[in-house]
């Protein structure tokens, strides 16, 4: 194909630019050299060895604050560092569920008790302060009902704080009375307006589902 | 000069001299297939460049027995070229067929007129057509060999080859 051997004689006469002619070669060796010495460097090899020991020392420590018990000098630590993940990810409900553990699994103590309980109703209150949607709301009713049944089976098995429990057990429910009676109200309130004649678009009142 | 396949194992052991003779070897045909495909001088030295510079790192797991080096070297090329048309068409900068059509008038006139018809031409064919023509029939690599750059199993590539050509020749006598 003549037309082809054309366009070949057109493509062989492409020429190299001055740079890569003079400076092509140089430029490379230098980028391999100086990847050569940053692999090389004490000063990289510090960082990464630093990186790793810094990686290592944060995933013990956030195991052993995980581990912390209530009573223990890293437990509120441990309390602040759940707070700031709640903080972050928007689920407090997690908080209410890890304080009622602590609260169940420190029972023979009655000082360490005393805080478990506190935090978990610091835990509760805060969760009720963020639970403004109807579906948060509803997430929050199903984490107080879990634990609710949780500190009733606990004080069936513990005696010593048994009063303690049932003043947790009524927080709990009062908290989650407050959630439903918002709900409630808000849909007698709606079913009031929809009596009122504030009806839907075929004029039949609108039917609150529950 | 020494024997490439020489060089080549003494670039494999980590002589960086041995890969800079490798490297005055192929810097013009490595240049030229990347300016002939992007119609761009800066880009196609950086291109060039990269070239290079991954076909060191990735030396030590080059096999000799397994292909010839220049079909390594343009492999790389290639696929740095694909990698930048991507780029190039997320940011709608010129391709390949704009370019042709793109330039100046004075040149189009000057230029010999059954070199623009074969030129068009190519331009119309798909990535993998036109690098078998490049290869093949300008850069005078064995069929094999362009079987290794594009990534085509080599006992298609005959078969490909043939239609590739009668597509161009119907391309050319169409217009």
């Amino acid at each position: 194909m003549k037309e082809l051997e054309y366009l070949k004689k057109e493509y062989l006469k492409i020429q190299t630019p001055q740079y890569l002619n003079q400076e092509g070669w140089h430029e490379i060796s230098q980028k391999l050299e100086s990847q050569k010495r940053l692999a090389n460097s004490p000063l990289f090899a510090r960082g990464l060895t630093f990186a790793a020991v810094a990686v290592l020392f944060l995933g013990m420590v956030f195991t052993t604050l995980q581990a912390a018990k209530p009573g223990s000098l890293l437990y509120p630590v441990k309390i602040f560092s759940d707070d700031i993940t709640a903080l972050i990810s928007g689920n407090y409900e997690g908080n209410i569920e890890k304080r009622a553990q602590d609260v169940i699994n420190v029972q023979n103590s009655r000082e360490d008790f005393d805080q478990a309980a506190e935090e978990y109703l610091k835990a509760l209150e805060k969760s009720k302060q963020n639970a403004q949607k109807p579906e948060e709301k509803q997430q929050f009713k199903n984490t107080l009902e879990d634990q609710e049944q949780k500190l009733k089976n606990a004080q069936k098995e513990n005696q010593p704080q048994n009063e303690k429990l049932k003043e947790l057990i009524n927080k709990t429910i009062e908290a989650k009375g407050e959630i439903e009676g918002v709900k409630k109200k808000m849909q007698n309130s709606n079913n009031h307006e929809n009596e009122n004649g504030n009806n839907g678009e075929n004029g039949n009142p609108v039917r609150i589902r529950d | 000069m020494e024997d490439l396949s020489n060089l080549i194992t003494r670039a494999q052991n980590g002589d960086k001299d041995a890969f800079g003779q490798i490297y005055s070897i192929f810097y013009q045909r490595i240049f030229r297939f990347c300016k002939f495909n992007t119609k761009q001088n800066a880009t196609a030295q950086d291109i060039c460049q990269e070239t290079f510079f991954k076909a060191w790192k990735s030396l030590p797991s080059f096999s000799q027995k397994g292909g010839s080096f220049q079909a390594y070297l343009f492999k790389i090329a290639r696929n740095l070229i694909i990698d930048m048309s991507r780029k190039k068409k997320e940011e709608r900068l010129p391709d390949y067929f704009d370019v042709v059509s793109d330039e100046h008038v004075e040149e189009k006139v000057e230029r010999d007129e059954k070199t623009a018809k074969v030129q068009q031409a190519l331009a119309q064919l798909n990535e993998i057509d036109r690098q078998i023509v490049i290869l093949h029939y300008f850069e005078d690599m064995t069929q094999i060999e362009v079987a290794r750059v594009i990534g085509v199993k080599e006992g298609n590539i005959r078969v490909k080859t043939h239609r590739v050509l009668k597509k161009l020749k119907e391309i050319i006598g169409e217009e």
